[in-house]
């Protein structure tokens, strides 16, 4: 599977990058300390926004370097179990339009995806 | 959702959303109580948390003095999340707001899509459920503090009720207006209303309240995840990603206390 290819579907090699990590049992932190793909950068992986085929490839070759899967399979790949509900939200939330969240709530947030990914994982 | 703050200009306009779901929410109450109080808990604030902890609540601090909670659902699982950050009182009623969208809200059921729902009627309705849930006959209890001040007998009420400022002044207003037409008390509360007092420790200090009630508790829980993890460490032993999630999590809970270490001295 050539880089070009991939670099093509970025969409959904994010898509399938992000199955990937959820049936091997990751969250995004755990996964971007195993690859050192950084949490910012990973995220744009998995959203498919990363729009420069060098920085792609460089990254890509990472999670490939860790042997978690390979080129030929990414693609193609289909996840283990049926991809779950999309998640709903009930949120306590009175912040007026113009307001935006600091880095360090931001910060909070993100520990709080992989928490609740955990969740996913181990629930009962 | 975001939810529009509730001022003195739209305070007749709750009123009449609430009381367009008053029998409704009535009977969910009268529901949670035959439910859902198995235990006979009688702080109002401990039985909240306690029906949210068997649902495997998250504490977690944000520095979001906007951001109070949530339930997160997802594939079958429905995940209570409150922010330790802000001040009990709030808090406390996030957690029975909470407690409506867990328990009650079909918008959350996973076996519903795209249901056609008024989001802002449907935070009202979490509200005043949990406004129901917190407050007693609050109309008779402000008129038996002996004190002058407005404001300190608004935040006498907050203390006994363990109630946020708004939300005690609305339910004062409601139970003026509609249970014993006091149109004096009507007016006091919307001459007050936008003016919540600025350094509310310092008040309950002066006026000598427990201040823990307006500050954080900057809690941290998993909601039990730690113990679910170990236990599949120790019932998978050959499956190593077990262990990495442990410790992982671990070092979760490490970087958010590391997070608040000074912001909570």
């Amino acid at each position: 599977m050539s880089i070009e290819l991939l670099f093509e579907n970025r969409k959904t090699v994010g898509r399938k990058l992000w199955l990937v990590i959820k049936d091997n049992g990751y969250t995004k932190s755990s996964f971007s300390k195993l690859t050192g793909i950084s949490r910012p950068t990973l995220n744009k992986l998995i959203d498919g926004d990363i729009n420069n085929l060098a920085t792609f490839e460089n990254h890509l070759q990472k999670i490939f370097d860790k042997q978690i899967i390979n080129a030929d399979k990414l693609l193609k790949y289909s996840p283990k179990y049926q991809e779950k509900e999309e998640t709903k939200l009930a949120l306590s939330d009175n912040a007026p339009n113009e307001h935006s969240r600091n880095s360090r709530a931001q910060k909070m947030f993100d520990i709080l995806e992989d928490i609740v990914h955990l969740c996913e994982l181990y629930q009962t | 959702m975001s939810i529009k703050p509730i001022t003195k200009d739209c305070l007749e306009q709750v009123m009449q959303q609430n009381s367009s779901i008053k029998e409704q929410i009535y009977g969910l109450v009268s529901d949670f109580n035959k439910r859902f109080n198995k235990s006979g808990l009688t702080a109002q604030e401990k039985q909240a948390f306690s029906v949210l902890k068997e649902n495997n609540l998250i504490q977690i601090p944000i520095e979001d003095e906007h951001w109070g909670g949530a339930i997160i659902a997802k594939g079958g699982m429905k995940i209570p999340v409150i922010n330790t950050a802000q001040p009990r009182v709030y808090q406390y009623f996030v957690a029975w707001h909470e407690i409506y969208h867990l328990l009650y809200d079909i918008n959350l059921d996973e076996k519903t899509h795209n249901v056609a729902i008024d989001m802002d009627i449907n935070e009202r309705k979490a509200d005043y459920f949990a406004a129901k849930m917190i407050f007693g006959d609050i109309y008779k209890y402000y008129y038996s503090l002996e004190d002058e001040n407005v404001i300190d007998r608004i935040i006498k009420c907050m203390d006994a009720y363990k109630a946020p400022y708004k939300a005690t002044l609305i339910e004062l207003y409601e139970q003026a207006v509609e249970v014993y037409g006091d149109m004096d008390l009507k007016h006091t509360v919307l001459n007050h209303f936008d003016d919540k007092p600025k350094n509310l420790e310092g008040k309950f200090e002066g006026l000598e309240l427990d201040p823990e009630l307006v500050r954080s508790s900057f809690v941290i829980s998993f909601g039990g995840l730690e113990q679910k993890v170990k236990k599949a460490i120790n019932q998978n032993t050959g499956v190593s990603y077990h262990k990495d999630n442990y410790e992982f999590l671990i070092e979760l809970k490490k970087e958010i206390k590391k997070e608040w270490e000074d912001l909570s001295k």
